[in-house]
């Protein structure tokens, strides 16, 4: 292939870590992927919570899986019957933060900011417009048994008391704000936060309709691993709360990330996470590294991606020649995705910029060579 | 007392164990029950100036104490902070202004070993501090050992257990929160943590330790029985 259609090849869709763009492309690990659609329909049919674990090592593709979930909802296109599967929303959420030493709060601020107060306002209102605030109203009571957070959902349609609603899911409002809108307590206790995540769940899985068991809320929990950073009291902490949101949300999927160094550590992800959340585990799925079938349709994929994205007419594996691509899958060894990304990133950059990014070209004769040229450089 | 060796802390090691606790008890407390706690005049200047600066944790912190207890364990021996007579077991460039405890500690063991002849733990997870210095230090020297503060809390734990005061599992919780606490103790530089990427070696630390733990119990309870 020519030098300038190489330079024209789209890159920017291949990236290390994965992005908040729109679209997450997906190559290969196709087992993967169906395993994994199978398991979310499982799910929906259970009727009942229901608790998802994917391992896998630094680079294997969990975040890429969450996000290309998240955003794609390509779970919609892929199942059989789309009605059935036709209402689901996703929400990603990252692991917790290393300082932090209120974890199960930091999981309730990151869920009530992903969802959104404008999502639960279109959601509410739509329920009052439809004349079944107050089934709704109920629902929320018999579930959390508690008027005050009744009262917040009830007051969530009326975008004059955002500031009151606001302050409240925050777990910081004031006595002034509460009176707006007839909530006695403060809210801010663990308890409070496991009721307020319960309302938000069925608001976001309440069908007007009746048939609420049609719509599913995913929650991706990325970068479960941090939970080496929870000291023993504050994990009991976030395990007993979970618990209970997680078992009174029938509605709820929850899918949990857990990344490993290398793959003898398959197991360390119950030790840390402990059997209070294993023990809601459902189905536990595996990262598969990657042998030289899966590296061979993983670059196949990629190649033709990018080439499909870029402005080139050629055919085939771009800039590769089928031999090429073959030589390169069955000597570039062990390697992740993101590893496999940075190198043909790497390769293309080196083209495309001439000298400026400079790779021994020279003295490179085996993938081995390059890879430590790319790994040095 | 139960260990006869004497125990020098490294600075950054005593500000991981400050929110340490193991049975309720603070373990830099629980360190001077179990061993002759040694110190250097300028490890407690870098004590206090770690609690200066708010490095040791901000509740219940036993930082106060801890000092006090440095201050009464600095002996007779001169403090000497220079490094060049310590230049042919040095590796690397002399140490920086931040280094002098370990120097510090570093001329504190020699005096151990060629006037006294007593056996020193010396207690750091600071990795550039060991290659640098005392990983040499402990080759010329038998008499000195060098642990990292998961090692020395192990040590501590497996006591208890044999006497009884601490469950298997209640050890392995304990463990973990050491762990948890090192990665998390943000107000470390983490060039000082011995461990290279961190949530990475975090995990493997982990179910390492937690191995040893399983493995020391059980051969307690053969040793027992």
């Amino acid at each position: 292939m020519k030098t300038e259609d190489i330079k024209k090849l789209n890159i920017s869709r291949i990236r290390e870590t994965p992005s908040n763009s729109k679209e997450i492309p997906w190559y290969g690990f196709n087992d993967y992927k169906n395993k994994i659609e199978q398991t979310l329909k499982d799910s929906m049919n259970s009727m009942k919570p229901f608790g998802i674990l994917i391992q896998g090592t630094w680079g294997a593709g969990k975040t890429h899986t969450a996000r290309h979930y998240c955003i794609s909802e390509a779970l919609n296109e892929g199942t059989t019957d789309s009605s059935l599967y036709s209402n689901t929303t996703s929400i990603y959420l990252e692991g917790p933060k290393v300082s932090n030493t209120q974890p199960f709060k930091e999981f309730f601020d990151r869920v009530v900011m992903s969802v959104g107060l404008r999502a639960l306002r279109k959601k509410c209102a739509a329920i009052k417009d439809s004349g079944n605030l107050d089934n709704f109203l109920d629902a929320i009571y018999e579930l959390t048994h508690d008027d005050d957070i009744v009262s917040i959902f009830e007051n969530i349609p009326d975008t004059s008391k955002d500031m009151h609603v606001r302050s409240i899911l925050k777990g910081a409002s004031t006595k002034k704000e509460r009176d707006g809108i007839g909530v006695v307590g403060k809210l801010d206790r663990d308890i409070d936060y496991v009721n307020i995540l319960l309302a938000i769940c069925r608001t976001i899985t309440w069908e007007n309709d009746g048939k609420s068991e049609q719509t599913r809320l995913f929650l991706w929990m990325d970068e479960l691993e941090n939970f080496v950073y929870l000291k023993s009291a504050q994990h009991q902490n976030f395990a007993q709360n979970f618990r209970q949101f997680f078992d009174s949300c029938e509605h709820l999927t929850c899918v949990l990330f857990f990344s490993f160094a290398n793959p003898s550590e398959f197991g360390v992800a119950e030790e840390i996470l402990s059997s209070a959340l294993t023990e809601r585990i459902n189905k536990k799925i595996e990262l598969p590294f990657l042998d030289e079938l899966g590296r061979n349709s993983y670059l196949t994929d990629l190649i033709n991606d990018v080439a499909r994205h870029s402005e080139v007419q050629k055919e085939g594996p771009i800039p590769f020649t089928e031999d090429s691509l073959k030589y390169f899958s069955s000597e570039i060894g062990e390697l992740t995705p993101r590893q496999i990304n940075r190198i043909y990133v790497r390769l293309i950059e080196n083209i495309i910029s001439d000298s400026d990014i400079s790779l021994p070209l020279e003295s490179i004769e085996t993938i081995d060579d390059l890879i430590e040229a790319i790994e040095e450089d | 007392m139960d260990f006869a060796s004497k125990l020098i802390v490294d600075t950054c090691s005593a500000v991981a164990f400050d929110s340490f606790e193991v049975r309720g008890k603070k373990f830099l407390e629980l360190l001077s029950k179990y061993f002759r706690i040694a110190a250097t005049p300028e490890l407690v200047e870098e004590a206090k100036r770690c609690k200066r600066s708010n490095k040791f944790s901000s509740e219940n912190s036993h930082a106060s104490l801890w000092i006090y207890q440095l201050s009464r364990c600095c002996g007779k021996r001169k403090d000497r902070t220079d490094w060049e007579g310590l230049s042919p077991i040095l590796s690397g460039t002399p140490p920086e202004q931040g280094s002098l405890g370990e120097v510090s500690i570093s001329w504190f063991a020699v005096g151990e070993c060629v006037e006294d002849s007593n056996s020193l733990i010396i207690v750091t997870d600071d990795k550039k501090a060991r290659n640098l210095l005392i990983n040499e230090l402990c080759d010329m020297f038998p008499q000195v050992t060098v642990l990292s503060s998961v090692e020395l809390a192990r040590a501590i734990i497996i006591k208890e257990i044999k006497s009884g005061k601490l469950t298997l599992d209640q050890s392995k919780s304990i463990l973990h929160d050491l762990i948890a606490s090192l990665a998390s103790n943000t107000s470390l530089p983490k060039e000082e943590i011995s461990f290279e990427s961190l949530t990475a070696n975090f995990i493997q630390l982990r179910s390492r330790e937690i191995k040893k733990l399983k493995n020391a119990e059980k051969v307690i309870r053969n040793y027992e029985n």
